[in-house]
């Protein structure tokens, strides 16, 4: 027996949970509500709407980035979902004190949790591929029936800006999983861990943001959105300021701590529920 | 035997298990939570091949006992063996190990099956095993249904079947019988008896003292984290002719067991 195989053990094990409905509950509100939000964007730019915050929307719409523009407005209501998936199912195992079950099965705690979160990891980025592709197919065929021309977005230029941003969602995406998990193996509870994960979300970093601007673009939540942001053009962004290769390299040392403290902390754990 | 640890016990629980071998052996295991000891230099020995009952009132001690010996809490300090391999590595014993802990938990809008095939895969047993098991247990009819529309019964002997998952050398469970029937008392008696026939060591913690009585081939009494008794269900008996299990029991703990 290698150290992979009670990691593709546990991988395969927790594909089967994949199934719970819950799973595909929180794909579609990823799903739905992005569609929702590309077709709603695609209509006030192809409408004429104007603001401050569409011009820079409305100026790309006719380049090789105009595709990605439009769906990639969901990309923070993405971040969220993908959040609270990986948060809830990991911190079910406590709550509902299925651990036990799973670490008599599986002692070695490490490759457990390697194999668990590869499947979730798996899981989350299958529902936000669906997602951007479901997003795309819904502007292109909108596109193609109100005759807005749509070039550009399927030269090789679009294609290739259209794979670059979906590249670094993946990547965006492995740091919020990765924070997801830190933080239901600390709160081992769902219900806290989801509070946790919103309030984080939402609140800390955005009032840091407001009172020390230079500091927080160092934040992990502001790095993993940099990544993507990166690929649209000056004005959709958020283009990372402190340029694509260190934000990159912050975002990797985010994962590296949040694996790290994950695994010293679970590795410890007395598991009473 | 005497209520208290004793270099003897070891040896005499050797000579008790058909093999001579012992299946668990703890030498001053204890657990703290905080200020407060859970567990407190506990020292047991269990032959090997029998059913050991693990009794003591509520907060005792024994489900932490029991976490203790699977690897889900660290013990504060002391030691113990379990099939022959230290607690400090759970991987080289658990494989042979099976347990069903408190309330058995599951994932509820999962099937039965299903949450029996997840522990399968992570366990690395295989498929067939899922169905030899649900049929034992009975509840090949309802294998499909998801969990959260079992009976407490049913969930009950889900867990067993959960615990069973490993063709285990050493069974622990933790109350059973919770939830089932006198039919289903019946055929769980009947099934630990039957693993005992094929040398399997059942460590049973239950508080029907009337239905250890009739299986435990030896006995732990645990009363706030102590061992009050640790040796040979008959000795203990025995030595009060005519007073019940749980007469002695309660003796016990009043502190006139002497």
């Amino acid at each position: 027996m290698t150290l992979l195989t009670p990691i593709v053990r546990a991988f395969r094990s927790e594909l089967l949970k994949c199934r719970r409905w819950s799973m595909f509950a929180g794909t579609g509100i990823m799903l739905v509500p992005s569609a929702f939000f590309a077709y709603l964007t695609f209509h006030q730019i192809t409408s004429g709407a104007t603001g401050s915050e569409l011009t820079p929307l409305a100026q790309a719409f006719p380049t090789e980035l105009g595709l990605i523009t439009v769906v990639g407005q969901a990309r923070s209501f993405i971040i969220v979902v993908s959040l609270i998936m990986v948060t809830v199912n990991l911190a079910a195992e406590w709550s509902q004190g299925t651990w036990h079950n799973l670490l008599v099965r599986e002692p070695r705690r490490l490759p457990l949790l390697v194999g668990k979160m590869l499947a979730l990891l798996l899981f989350v980025l299958c529902s936000m591929t669906l997602t951007l592709v479901a997003s795309s197919v819904l502007v292109l065929v909108t596109a193609g029936a109100q005759g807005v021309q749509t070039a550009a977005w399927a030269s090789s230029a679009g294609l290739s800006a259209w794979l670059a941003f979906f590249s670094n969602e993946v990547l965006c995406l492995i740091g919020i999983c990765l924070l997801g998990m830190l933080i239901a193996v600390l709160t081992r509870g769902t219900a806290i861990a989801v509070g946790v994960s919103l309030a984080y979300v939402l609140v800390p970093e955005g009032i840091i943001a407001m009172v020390w601007r230079e500091g927080s673009r160092w934040f992990p939540i502001r790095t993993f959105n940099f990544l993507p942001g990166s690929v649209f053009p000056t004005g959709v962004g958020p283009t990372p300021p402190q340029g694509y290769t260190a934000a990159l390299l912050v975002a990797l040392v985010w994962m590296t701590i949040f694996v790290v403290a994950s695994f010293v902390a679970f590795r410890r754990q007395d598991i009473n529920a | 035997m005497t209520s208290s640890p004793d270099p003897s016990q070891t040896e005499l629980a050797a000579d008790n298990a058909p093999g001579g071998t012992l299946a668990i052996e703890t030498r001053g295991l204890s657990k703290r939570f905080g200020q407060r000891k859970a567990v407190d230099g506990l020292t047991i020995s269990i032959p090997a091949g029998t059913i050991a009952g693990f009794v003591g009132p509520n907060g005792a001690g024994k489900t932490t006992t029991i976490r203790l010996l699977l690897g889900l809490v660290r013990p504060s300090a002391g030691s113990a063996t379990i099939l022959g391999q230290p607690l400090t590595h759970p991987e080289r014993y658990l494989p042979r190990v099976g347990a069903l802990v408190e309330a058995p938990a599951f994932y509820p809008s999962l099937s039965g099956r299903t949450n029996l095939e997840v522990l399968a895969r992570l366990g690395g047993h295989p498929r067939s095993r899922v169905g030899q098991l649900l049929e034992l247990v009975e509840l090949s009819d309802r294998a499909k249904d998801p969990v959260r529309k079992y009976s407490q019964g049913m969930k009950q002997r889900l867990g067993v079947a959960m615990a069973l998952l490993p063709d285990p050398d050493l069974l622990i469970l933790d109350e059973p019988a919770n939830g089932l029937d006198p039919l289903g008392i019946i055929q769980m008696r009947d099934l630990l008896r039957h693993l005992r026939e094929q040398g399997k060591t059942v460590f049973l913690s239950s508080h029907l003292l009337g239905e250890l009585e009739q299986v435990a081939d030896w006995l732990v009494m645990l009363h706030q984290g102590k061992a009050l008794y640790n040796g040979p269900a008959r000795a203990f008996l025995e030595q009060h002719p005519g007073v019940s299990f749980e007469e002695r029991f309660l003796a016990l703990l009043k502190g006139e067991h002497q």
